[in-house]
């Protein structure tokens, strides 16, 4: 069993769906982004192509994260997932160096979006899960997958470009969809083996 | 029988008329009734009712007739009046037209 | 959110409530989590064919919406009697009470002085609830509403051409089967708009079943990024190439259909030398020449067996022409080299085009779906916002559809499909069923609008007693003059017998969704009484009088978030679906649905009749579920009378609170309805002379006077003021469009958008091609003026690219907000707004379309 996930960017257009999604779903704090969109320009006029790179956690086969973590909080599940667990992370940020997809978020400090006005009912509510001082960062959606939902971008993004599922399975969508469609991990040269495979645009 | 017809909307500031009765024989449709009206208030009425004053005249599509509660369309203008109102042997006909706006 | 129960205590209360989003007209259907009195999350509604449970990151994001502490909670009343724009209204918290007892009697007097002094204004984010406040209008007995910067920008012209070529609001490509799209200045499937989330569904399974896409638009942003070839244009003159390339199908390939042009348009009308029809003496219906017996005959005479689209007849001793061989003439004036003069698009890529076109449309070719054997004609021209946003804006619409017409792709498989212009009803009740039917000349009307007049046949025009002067104008449905720079004048000449007073607005920050703040502030600043619903205090804000805390769409209910299908509803084959939109929330604070208060205010004041009735034909209500013109109803009650009169009394309100939306199959009948309704659309509008004639009788002796070509038959490239401006230190075409992360002027208080927005490259930038600044010194993020010919200007910071045309400044619209009443907002992006001319010269005198285009130049 391997959770991951294949985006498809010839469906992407760049709509930051997944970033507010998974924003809503986590209720992450400013500038914390579990999911976030990168959006470049290649070519020179007319001949210009958009590129649209929905990015998260690879959740790596060998997580460089993983190995850094002084006190085991960062765990690789069985499942695949690369997760944290905010008991024991004691906040040294080893793993936001170490990971190279910038896919780690540091908590420093409570941060909410309307400033001085303070945390909205919402975020009151949402932030409980965030403890100040500890590092964060996409987990899958593992509660939702606990509860036989897929991950929050999985299920809204407009496009239909993101398919959840077990790599380790050849007969699954996701497997099958690596292989018709010659998926590729982002930077597969760090040998990290990323469990986040991008479809050709 | 009697006929009382109401203008709402609209088409009571522009008649300067919210209502009036008229005596009808039994038989009368609701375009004779119309071609009626028309006499009395003319093409600022009809041009209000009909979507073209040329026939074939078709009734504007935000111009609602009532007849006794119940909508009538293009299909039942040559039918004739029923007389089930709210006196018996009358007839209340309900003229409301809105003009418009929209967007987006 | 995840573990909403971040105490740790269980949850009392765990509901997913089934509604619709309202942060654009779109309306997809949502799921709401509530978790013990808190949205936690807004999902899509899996059950809803408008989304198929997915949504968008503005309909995702609406909880900031909710809870942003910036709202207005309470009524309140300006104690400073200066107006303008950041002037301090002095705002001072009243009761509900004293602010409808203000608001009664003002309205009161204002409605025995002339009730057509009161004007209402309703801004498009919130189009389809916005509608009800029109009823109000109507009960009232005032002409004068619109939708602030709505109609003038995007639809005046798209919609009255969608009217009366595809019987809908709008078009798409029939994503399941076309296969080559070509789009002018449209996002159809890639951001905002109708069917705003269904379409990126579909337009995505489009991509990836194979189907070409080419997008001609100033800018290469979020279509032409996905396309297949992106074609940059000259702004505003979309209409050159379009005509263009339907000069190289008739002209140079000798691709038409004719089958088509022969049975489904008025292609073999016959046409006098005066451009009008030959027409039957004894029934005035149009002559055809029928080949098959050498005799000009009616045009549904049945012994018509070959109706001619080519050649000159002789009818009544003059030589007439069938309308296809007249446009086949005409668009030979637009040869592709000419233009490539226009446009700025190669000539050879216009006749490359042109070919892939035709070919692609398969003219001829049939397709079996469900046993029925239907025309097959993959491929589809789509325009909106951006083609369309200009002063030629009928005949830019209308040359683009021409490319559907004359290959016969209109509303069957694979080709444009306007928005289900055909519904038969849910099976149980027959309702709602509306048909496009053939009209004068056999042309057709659609089956259901949004306007009280259809788009064709145009209404006769009338002197104008409104203040947009729309009578005048029958294919126009909103009017820059509600808010010109001339508008007073306007009134002087045609002698208005009245001036608006009060002004009653909805949601509408016109000062900055219209055009120019100056001209619009001049208009404001004549009102004596400005009261206005909001959910945040605005620019517009600094001219009201009394603010009304709004309820969010959260917070209220809507029997039809989706109705007219025309509109919204997602097109093509599929499933229909009728959501509603009910509160996930109770309401807090003193907020109160505006609808509510509105309909309130009605019954307070005498109206109950007329307001009841004006329910009635809105919702198309009669029998048991009419409205009792005598009694007084809630809101409630007027929904629940509805989704009854609609799908019959088990299905009222209670049971769409629980169930969300009900559902039922689309016909192929209904989808490709075009081979089966016996109706023809123009591709010759000879009504345009007559109607622009009666126009021009009631117009001219007033002073107000056009261009006659405005009103040709058939459709000219005509340029914007912006193409006429002779000082070359203006050089640039400056023109915005729409992001994908934002709706008007009302999503950049959202933090989840605005933070965003600002991670993305373009979105609060000014959008510059690499070369072009080079060539001026100007530097990716610099700041820079953007100066308008006319002596208005922006500034903001650059954005280099190289998916721009050299001559074109993008800009996302509309941000730019200076009130200090939204912190996230404030002075982000550019108020695009600001370079726009508000006036009759800056507007197309067929429909009413502000010219959306402004000559430019670009300085540090």
């Amino acid at each position: 069993m391997r959770y991951g996930m294949v985006i498809d960017l010839k469906r992407c257009f760049g709509c930051y769906g997944c970033q507010v999604s998974c924003k809503a779903e986590h209720a992450t704090p400013p500038g914390v982004f579990f999911a976030r969109v990168v959006k470049r320009e290649t070519g020179t006029y007319p001949n210009v192509r958009k590129v649209y790179l929905p990015m998260l956690c690879m959740h790596c086969e060998i997580p460089p994260c993983e190995a850094v973590c002084p006190t085991g909080a960062t765990v690789k599940r069985p499942d695949g997932i690369v997760d944290i667990d905010r008991e024991l992370c004691v906040g040294c940020r080893y793993c936001m160096q170490a990971c190279p997809y910038e896919a780690r978020y540091f908590n420093d400090r409570a941060r909410w979006y309307f400033g001085a006005q303070g945390p909205t009912e919402y975020e009151a509510l949402g932030y409980a899960q965030h403890p100040v001082g500890v590092v964060m960062k996409c987990n899958f959606c593992a509660h939702r997958l606990e509860h036989g939902q897929l991950p929050s971008c999985v299920v809204t993004c407009p496009t239909k470009a993101r398919t959840f599922g077990d790599l380790d399975d050849p007969q699954s969508e996701v497997s099958r969809l690596i292989k018709e469609r010659c998926g590729e991990p982002l930077h597969p040269e760090l040998g990290t083996g990323p469990s986040v495979y991008f479809l050709p645009a | 029988m009697s006929i009382r017809v109401q203008f709402m909307g609209p088409l009571a500031t522009t008649l300067r008329a919210r209502e009036t009765e008229l005596a009808g024989e039994a038989g009368l449709t609701l375009r004779q009734l119309l071609d009626r009206l028309e006499t009395c208030y003319g093409p600022e009425f009809t041009q209000r009712i009909y979507r073209t004053l040329a026939p074939p005249r078709r009734l504007q599509m935000h111009t609602r007739i009532f007849v006794n509660g119940n909508a009538v369309d293009d299909a039942m203008l040559d039918a004739p009046l029923p007389t089930a109102g709210v006196e018996p042997g009358s007839s209340e006909v309900l003229i409301y037209f809105m003009p418009g706006a929209s967007g987006g | 959110m995840g573990t909403p129960a971040g105490n740790g205590q269980a949850a009392q209360e765990d509901r997913w409530i089934p509604s619709a989003c309202t942060i654009c007209y779109g309306g997809c259907s949502i799921l709401a989590h509530r978790v013990n009195g808190t949205l936690v999350k807004i999902e899509g509604n899996p059950a809803s064919p408008v989304g198929n449970g997915r949504i968008c990151a503005k309909g995702l994001s609406g909880i900031m919406i909710l809870y942003d502490p910036n709202r207005v909670n309470y009524p309140l009343r300006r104690t400073n009697p200066r107006k303008g724009i950041g002037i301090d209204p002095g705002w001072k918290r009243i009761t509900w009470e004293e602010a409808l007892e203000e608001i009664q009697v003002r309205m009161e007097k204002l409605r025995a002085e002339d009730p057509r002094q009161l004007m209402i204004q309703v801004t498009t984010t919130l189009a389809p609830s916005s509608l009800l406040f029109f009823t109000f209008g109507w009960a009232f007995g005032t002409p004068n509403m619109w939708v602030a910067g709505g109609g003038i920008h995007c639809g005046n012209g798209a919609h009255a051409v969608g009217g009366i070529m595809h019987a809908s609001w709008s078009l798409v490509p029939d994503f399941k089967h076309c296969t080559y799209a070509l789009y002018f200045g449209a996002s159809k499937g890639h951001g905002a708009g109708h069917a705003a989330t269904p379409n990126m569904e579909q337009a995505a399974d489009a991509r990836a079943r194979g189907m070409r896409m080419v997008v001609v638009d100033p800018i290469c942003n979020f279509a032409a990024s996905k396309a297949n070839e992106w074609v940059p244009i000259r702004v505003g003159t979309d209409a050159a190439m379009a005509l263009a390339m339907v000069n190289c199908l008739l002209n140079e390939l000798g691709i038409w259909d004719a089958d088509y042009l022969k049975t489904k348009t008025n292609g073999p009308y016959l046409v006098r030398p005066d451009g009008t029809h030959a027409r039957d003496p004894e029934s005035g219906k149009p002559l055809v020449w029928d080949a098959a017996t050498g005799a000009a005959r009616a045009y549904d005479d049945p012994a018509a067996k070959d109706p001619a689209l080519l050649g000159t007849y002789e009818v009544a001793g003059e030589a007439c022409r069938p309308a296809f061989e007249l446009l086949k003439e005409h668009v030979k004036r637009y040869a592709p080299e000419r233009a490539e003069r226009i446009t700025g698009v190669q000539a050879a890529t216009i006749r490359r085009l042109a070919r892939e076109f035709g070919e692609a449309a398969r003219v001829g070719s049939t397709i079996v779906l469900d046993g029925v054997r239907l025309p097959y004609r993959p491929a589809a021209a789509i325009y909106f916002r951006g083609a369309q946003g200009h002063k030629n804006s009928s005949h830019i619409c209308f040359a683009i559809d021409l490319l559907n017409q004359v290959v016969g792709a209109a509303d069957v498989v694979g080709g444009a499909l306007g928005f289900n212009p055909v519904c038969h009803g849910h099976p149980e009740t027959g309702r709602p069923r509306y048909v496009p039917r053939a009209e004068r000349d056999g042309l057709m009307t659609p089956g259901t609008w949004m306007l009280p007049h259809l788009p064709y046949p145009p209404a006769e025009p009338r002197h104008p007693d409104s203040m947009g002067f729309i009578e005048l104008f029958p294919l126009s449905h909103v009017s820059p003059l509600m808010a010109s720079a001339d508008q007073e004048q306007w009134w002087q000449r045609f002698e208005l017998p009245y001036r608006p007073k009060m002004l009653l607005n909805y949601g509408a920050n016109s000062l900055m969704s219209v055009g120019n703040k100056d001209t619009v502030a001049e208009t404001l600043g004549r009102f004596d009484f400005v009261v206005s619903f909001d959910l945040f205090l605005n620019e517009f804000s600094d001219f009201a009088d009394i603010i009304l805390p709004d309820a969010s769409y959260l917070e209220v209910l809507d029997p039809r978030p989706n109705f007219p299908f025309i509109f919204n509803h997602p097109a093509g084959p599929g499933t229909w679906g009728w959501p509603i939109r009910q509160p996930v929330v109770p309401l807090t604070h003193e907020r109160r649905s505006a609808r509510e208060v509105l309909l309130g205010l009605a019954y307070r004041m005498g109206l109950g009749p007329e307001m009841n009735m004006a329910l009635n034909v809105f919702y198309g209500l009669d029998g048991p579920q009419m409205l009792d013109p005598k009694k007084a109803y809630t809101f409630e009650e007027v929904a629940d009378r509805e989704l009854q009169h609609k799908f019959g009394p088990t299905h009222d309100l209670a049971w769409f609170k629980e169930h969300g939306v009900i559902t039922w199959p689309k016909t192929m009948e209904e989808v490709y309805w075009r081979p089966f309704v016996d109706v023809r659309v123009p591709i010759y509008w000879e009504f345009m002379l007559g109607l622009g004639e009666k126009i021009r009788r009631i117009a001219a002796s007033r002073g107000m006077t056009f261009d006659p070509a405005y009103y040709s038959p058939l459709p000219e490239w005509l340029p914007c003021p912006s193409h006429e401006v002779e000082d070359a230190a203006y050089d640039l075409y400056a023109f915005y469009y729409r992001d994908v992360l934002h709706t008007n002027g009302f999503t950049m208080e959202n933090p989840w958008l605005d933070e965003a927005s600002r991670m993305d490259p373009y979105s609060y930038r000014i959008a510059l091609n690499t070369e072009t600044a080079r060539r001026r010194g100007i530097r990716d993020g610099d700041t820079v003026w953007v100066e308008s010919a006319t002596g208005r200007r922006v500034s903001g910071r650059v954005k280099l690219t190289e998916g721009i045309h050299p001559e074109g400044v993008g800009i996302a619209a509309c941000a730019g907000h200076w009130s200090r009443h939204q912190p996230v907002a404030r002075g982000k992006g550019v108020f695009f707004n600001e370079l726009l001319e508000v006036d009759y010269e800056h507007t197309n005198p067929v429909n009413l379309n502000l010219d959306l285009c402004a000559k430019v130049r670009v300085v540090p």
